[in-house]
């Protein structure tokens, strides 16, 4: 079956992430875009605009000494939205770890970049714990 | 491509029969249908089987006196998942009123029914305010 072309961007754009190439990665995203991180920990709430975003990325990076990996188990997509479930790993330098399912939500502007994200663990109270 | 995978499709038009007023999905939901409801509400929860989900869609439309109305954007499938993107707009006999974006989704099993659905909403505190 051919694959949309949204759901190697998606892809690439994981990649991107998971080698640490921040810059890359911010081309996949909209001026405009907003961004939700469910939770009750300190890095939840909504993320607006691409400077935020990227500040609340190096700080996840920073938190995690790097460790944080986004493997898709599963990328779905149109030319409006993507979805994508995820393995999400990382570690935290106390020696917390965090191995989740995410489901995520994108959806894309008319030149592809991702204008809005949401997202649910299935396990929030790992999550929570993780980033406390 | 996602939009046109078999499952994609056969979800929608199942869907699209319990939104007309259907309660027969059995060619499309799995007899152990987990259907899990995400949040701080009453209706939260995980609902095992047919008849745990017949009982809850009922009680949906009572909350809401008829005016539950998902209103799919798109269907995107795979052989494991289908997501649905979806506003929903309801509102509650005191005057209460939900319009938010979700994702649906759905764990396809190898026999071609869903097994398990989770939904996203975009505003988790919304949705819990509404159907508290």
């Amino acid at each position: 079956m051919d694959e949309h072309g949204n759901v190697g961007r998606m892809r690439d754009a994981l990649e991107a992430f998971n080698r640490g190439d921040l810059d890359a990665y911010r081309e996949f995203f909209d001026d405009d875009i907003v961004w939700f991180v469910r939770g009750t920990h300190p890095m939840a709430g909504a993320y607006r605009g691409v400077d935020a975003l990227f500040d609340y990325f190096g700080r996840a990076r920073e938190a995690t000494g790097g460790s944080l990996r986004i493997e898709p188990v599963d990328i779905v997509a149109d030319d409006r939205h993507a979805g994508v479930v995820a393995r999400v790993r990382g570690r935290r330098e106390d020696g917390r770890n965090l191995d989740v399912e995410m489901t995520e939500a994108f959806t894309f502007a008319d030149d592809g970049r991702v204008t809005e994200f949401w997202a649910l663990a299935a396990d929030q109270s790992a999550v929570d714990a993780f980033w406390a | 491509m996602s939009s046109t995978h078999p499952n994609a499709i056969k979800l929608r038009d199942a869907i699209d029969k319990v939104t007309s007023g259907s309660l027969d999905v059995g060619g499309a939901f799995a007899p152990d249908l987990v259907w899990r409801i995400v949040g701080n509400h009453p209706l939260a929860g995980d609902y095992h089987g047919l008849d745990a989900w017949r009982a809850l869609m009922r009680t949906r439309s009572e909350l809401t006196g008829g005016t539950y109305r998902p209103q799919p954007q798109a269907w995107l499938g795979s052989d494991r998942h289908v997501f649905c993107f979806l506003r929903l707009t309801a509102r509650r006999d005191d005057g209460r009123e939900i319009d938010t974006s979700h994702v649906a989704v759905f764990r396809m099993g190898q026999d071609g029914l869903a097994h398990e659905f989770w939904d996203v909403s975009s505003d988790q505190e919304t949705e819990d305010a509404f159907w508290a």
